[in-house]
């Protein structure tokens, strides 16, 4: 009994090591570099893969209403960018959406309209962990819950029979 | 299948919020202690299954294993599918924080359909696991598709939903194994399906012995 259960952990183990490399959650990462006063936005599913010729909208700086006309429509290329020329200074947005219900946004900071070639790029919008930490979190949250939901419900179970 | 922040209209938002956590408060009613490892279990197996994602079409799909889910849990299948979003709303951006009550009403009407369809003891028990996994993946795409109409939003939805009909047939043969197994060999785990009253006549009990 103690050795099949043994063999079942390992196997569990064994099946982790397996699928992790396809372990690749489609979080919609985006980010942003000026490049002589073109603002060139790169879109990726986590993972690296491309978020190709999906629909992207530039908004401007004064454009509050997000329903406002945009400043520039189109769609990304193979490689997931898209390219723009800002004509004023300040905060814009550009947001690609796949159609397909994934959608990011991000900020672009544009403080001359004559950048140096080498600008720094613009923060990319993702939570910066790897999938593996991510998962490892979730299962914790997991498994704390059902730790946590066992002691209350045995709590109060022994008091409504007390 | 996990919607976006900002596709959807605030109203149907909210709608899905209220029907999503209603359905949940009932599916967590008089909980005991003893069903809380299994639904911890299945929520940890939903949750690195829904992670697992096969880019193609231009996007991506993954497997859910809800009709798993709901054939081994019933009407707790549902706190269970909110609790997994929720994380996966938080973990990995699977999702808006806005539409997570859409997600869960449309996530938990494909694990309430595979428990529907896997209790149907008249049909084959092979067949009955088939068609828990096949609709447990086809019923929120359906539903998806429908709410993306309702919304004027999208593009090539009908192929996407032939992709998912395509994944919905492995996740079917993997349900159907999983269930087969468990239930010629454990058939006590799956013993925690307690039809609801309302369901009574259109579902019966499954073969062999329960909890």
């Amino acid at each position: 009994m103690k050795a099949a259960s043994i063999r079942g952990k390992l196997l569990g183990a064994a099946l982790c090591l397996t699928i992790q490399p396809w372990l690749l959650a489609h979080d919609l990462q985006t980010s942003a570099v000026l490049v002589d006063g073109f603002v060139v936005f790169q879109a990726n599913y986590e993972g690296s893969e491309a978020v190709s010729f999906a629909a992207v909208s530039v908004h401007g700086p004064d454009d509050g209403n997000p329903h406002a006309d945009a400043y520039q429509t189109g769609r990304t290329d193979a490689e997931g960018r898209f390219v723009f020329i800002p004509n004023r200074t300040g905060k814009w947005k550009v947001t690609v959406d796949d159609e397909v219900g994934h959608r990011g946004t991000q900020e672009v900071t544009i403080t001359s309209l004559t950048e140096p070639a080498t600008a720094a790029p613009a923060a990319p919008q993702s939570s910066g962990r790897s999938t593996t930490d991510r998962l490892v979190i979730g299962l914790s949250v997991i498994f704390g819950v059902v730790g946590l939901l066992m002691a209350f419900l045995q709590r109060r179970k022994g008091a409504v029979s007390a | 299948m996990h919607i976006a922040d900002g596709i959807l209209p605030v109203s149907l938002c909210v709608a899905g919020y209220a029907m999503s956590l209603t359905a949940a408060a009932i599916g967590s009613r008089k909980l005991q202690t003893e069903e809380v490892p299994r639904m911890g279990m299945l929520a940890a197996a939903t949750f690195v299954a829904s992670c697992v994602h096969i880019p193609i079409a231009g996007s991506s799909v993954h497997f859910g294993l809800l009709g798993l889910l709901g054939a081994m849990l019933g009407l707790r299948s549902v706190p269970v599918v909110v609790a997994v979003l929720l994380l996966q709303s938080f973990l990995f951006q699977h999702g808006g924080f806005l539409t997570l009550g859409v997600n869960a009403l449309n996530m938990g009407a494909g694990a309430l359909s595979g428990y529907l369809l896997w209790r149907m003891n008249r049909l084959p028990l092979g067949l009955r696991g088939f068609l828990a996994g096949f609709a447990g993946m086809m019923v929120p795409a359906l539903l998806v598709m429908l709410e993306f109409q309702t919304a004027g939003y999208g593009r090539s939805l009908l192929v996407l939903t032939g992709v998912y009909a395509l994944l919905g047939i492995l996740e079917g043969g993997f349900t159907s194994m999983v269930l087969t197994f468990l239930q010629r060999t454990r058939p006590n785990m799956l013993g925690l399906a307690t039809p609801p009253q309302s369901f009574v006549g259109v579902a019966s009990q499954p073969e062999g012995p329960s909890a």
